[in-house]
């Protein structure tokens, strides 16, 4: 029905809009009404969230309906007029309404593409939200045509990359051995210093550089990719170590859009919980399911670049997922140690394989340190003491504390019979235990 | 298997945890168990009344895998089996513990069952006679220097008075001979 006339906008997993390549978002609203006053037919989208980006005019469905209602955008470029607003008596005891003119097609439907057609479409803010600082903010992502420059570069521009940047290398002048990837490295820097710089001098030409800034680590990220290949012969494993480490540092820095206080205001907290939801996903898998609170205020900080969070604000982030459905929670250990972790993670797959770790003939026998367990289980040393001390907690380990250091082994105990001391019983894990420790000594 | 001395050691001696005492609770409990076990089956066969907290007490290390209990876990230990009315504290600050590995009870029934099978019942005997007079040699299950304790500390006469009626202790510091107070056991008239 809705798609009759608005396209559908994309959402994330965790209700956040999917940006377009070079999209920012510039404000929000809640509690917006849109609806075209003209045409009857037209629906009326009640009371969600509105998101001004560079690009479009985004409408979300409120909170308390579910999320398979649609969404739908009006795309910039059909934006033909802005009214401004009426100041009339009647206008002090109605909710401010923005009234804007789109192109559309002969059927009614609104397009990018435009239309011989127009349709005037009313916003009503019904939030507590100052409507006039919107407005003025929609004029400008209207008036910047942010989407001529994108659409103009998104042809040369691929997603992937690799293949046809690579190709764009090639017309460049030729590189010769490493010093050639030297020299070129630093002319980058030295640009790269440059928009820094240019940056800094205004926040509102930082904003316009931030797009500007990921493109940059996407090109030299690619550079390096393509330079490692072609680079056969020459290069040492040094220099190779330190551009699978650039290669990382470039990745990560990627937020296009970060949510800011002075684009969110009030939602703030609730959309950066969102955006966090979608960003954590990469290294929460790459971490095995859990990663600690810390290692992702830094992630995700670094992948800002320029709008830092404060620790408190990513803490509430976390805090307001419970909240909303998306796919990971924040988890307090016992031991007050704070991470964050998908939920399809379980526990039971963790401990099942430490306790396949435990039951080797070596584990069995000098058991296993915090350290040990963080080699085989590929996490951080403080998260695999974590593992284990909550696999001690579920009586599948014990502890053992010595001049040696802080061990864990299998847990016997469970299994003994203190009625006979002696007792073994065959094929249990005290069994598989002496023979263990008798073949060793 | 290890061995102390005569004493067969079960396997899990030589389990590094056995040494540390254990954060959580069922595993603890169960640890505390198999320890009491231990303890007592060792005392039971090496005739072990007194043990030390701080001294050398062989199962309260184990040098093979070099581990060895802290005070603080053989104090839970010990514990339990005061709890449990297998041991006593022989002094307010813990620092030896008497061990009951007949309770006293048994004890009890193990010196009336003497006293009967040996027709003195109408006769007074110290307690220096029962532990190693001409009469109890080779029964109540050879009691040694420790056995004194047992019944010096006041515990067994106490409940042999209290369970058994005519038979009473008297302790008398006045009693000539040992420098231990020494303690009689008669029969009670009244």
């Amino acid at each position: 029905m809705a798609e009759e006339f608005l396209p559908a906008a994309e959402l994330t997993a965790s209700g956040r809009p999917v940006l377009k390549s070079g999209e920012v978002e510039c404000s929000l609203l809640s509690a917006v009404d849109l609806l075209s006053e003209d045409n009857p037919t037209f629906p009326h989208f009640k009371s969600g969230l509105l998101i001004l980006t560079t690009h479009r005019l985004l409408w979300l469905p409120p909170e308390t309906t579910t999320r398979t209602e649609t969404s739908a955008f009006v795309p910039l470029s059909a934006v033909q007029h802005i009214f401004s607003p009426m100041k009339s008596i009647k206008s002090m005891f109605h909710s401010p309404r923005i009234r804007f003119q789109v192109s559309a097609t002969p059927e009614g439907r609104v397009a990018v593409s435009g239309g011989p057609k127009s349709v005037v479409i009313t916003l009503i803010v019904r939030g507590k939200t100052d409507p006039d600082s919107f407005l003025g903010k929609f004029w400008d992502a209207w008036r910047g045509r942010a989407w001529e420059a994108s659409g103009s570069e998104s042809g040369s521009r691929s997603e992937d990359g690799a293949g046809s940047t690579s190709g764009s290398l090639a017309l460049r002048a030729p590189v010769v051995g490493v010093a050639g990837i030297l020299r070129k490295e630093q002319e980058m820097w030295e640009s790269t210093d440059k928009s820094l710089q240019d940056a800094f001098q205004d926040l509102n030409a930082l904003m316009s550089k931030a797009k500007e800034m990921v493109m940059l680590a996407e090109k030299m990220r690619l550079k390096l990719l393509s330079g490692s290949n072609n680079q056969t012969s020459g290069a040492n494993d040094d220099e190779m170590g330190t551009k699978e480490e650039m290669q990382d540092w470039l990745l990560s820095v990627g937020i296009v859009s970060p949510v800011t206080k002075e684009s969110a205001g009030a939602l703030y907290h609730q959309q950066l919980s969102r955006q966090l939801a979608d960003f954590v996903k990469i290294p929460l898998e790459r971490a095995g399911g859990m990663i600690n609170l810390i290692d992702i205020y830094c992630l995700f900080n670094r992948a800002r670049g320029t709008e830092l969070i404060s620790p408190d604000d990513l803490l509430q982030a976390c805090s307001l997922w419970e909240k909303f459905d998306v796919s990971v929670m924040l988890r307090k250990f016992d031991s007050g140690v704070m991470v964050i972790q998908s939920k399809t993670h379980s526990d039971e797959e963790v401990f099942a394989r430490i306790k396949s770790l435990m039951m080797k003939p070596e584990a069995l026998q000098n058991g296993i340190s915090a350290s040990d367990a963080a080699m085989t289980l590929g996490v951080a040393p403080a998260m695999a003491k974590e593992y284990l001390l909550a696999a001690e907690g579920k009586g599948l380990l014990c502890r053992d504390v010595s001049p040696d250091g802080f061990r864990f082994y299998i847990n016997l105990f469970l299994e003994l019979n203190s009625d006979d001391i002696y007792f073994v019983k065959d094929h249990s894990r005290y069994s598989t235990w002496i023979g263990a420790v008798s073949t060793s000594s | 298997m290890q061995t102390l001395g005569e004493f067969k050691l079960p396997h899990f001696f030589n389990y590094p945890p056995y040494f540390t005492l254990q954060p959580v609770r069922d595993t603890r409990e169960k640890q505390i168990q198999l320890w009491k076990e231990l303890i007592l089956d060792y005392c039971r066969t090496q005739k072990i009344f007194v043990v030390g907290l701080d001294e050398d007490f062989p199962l309260f290390s184990n040098p093979v895998i070099e581990r060895s209990l802290s005070h603080e876990a053989r104090e839970a230990f010990l514990s339990a089996l005061v709890a449990e009315g297998r041991a006593e504290w022989l002094d307010k600050s813990h620092k030896k513990i008497l061990i009951l590995w007949h309770s006293i009870k048994d004890w009890a029934d193990l010196i009336i069952s003497f006293v009967k099978d040996n027709g003195l019942e109408d006769g007074v005997m110290t307690v220096e006679e029962i532990r190693s007079g001409v009469e109890s040699r080779g029964t109540a299950g050879q009691m040694n220097q420790s056995m004194f304790e047992v019944i010096t500390r006041g515990i067994l006469p106490h409940h042999l008075a209290s369970r058994n009626g005519p038979y009473y202790s008297n302790a008398s510091p006045q009693t000539p001979g040992t420098q231990r107070e020494a303690c009689t056991l008669q029969r009670n008239f009244s």
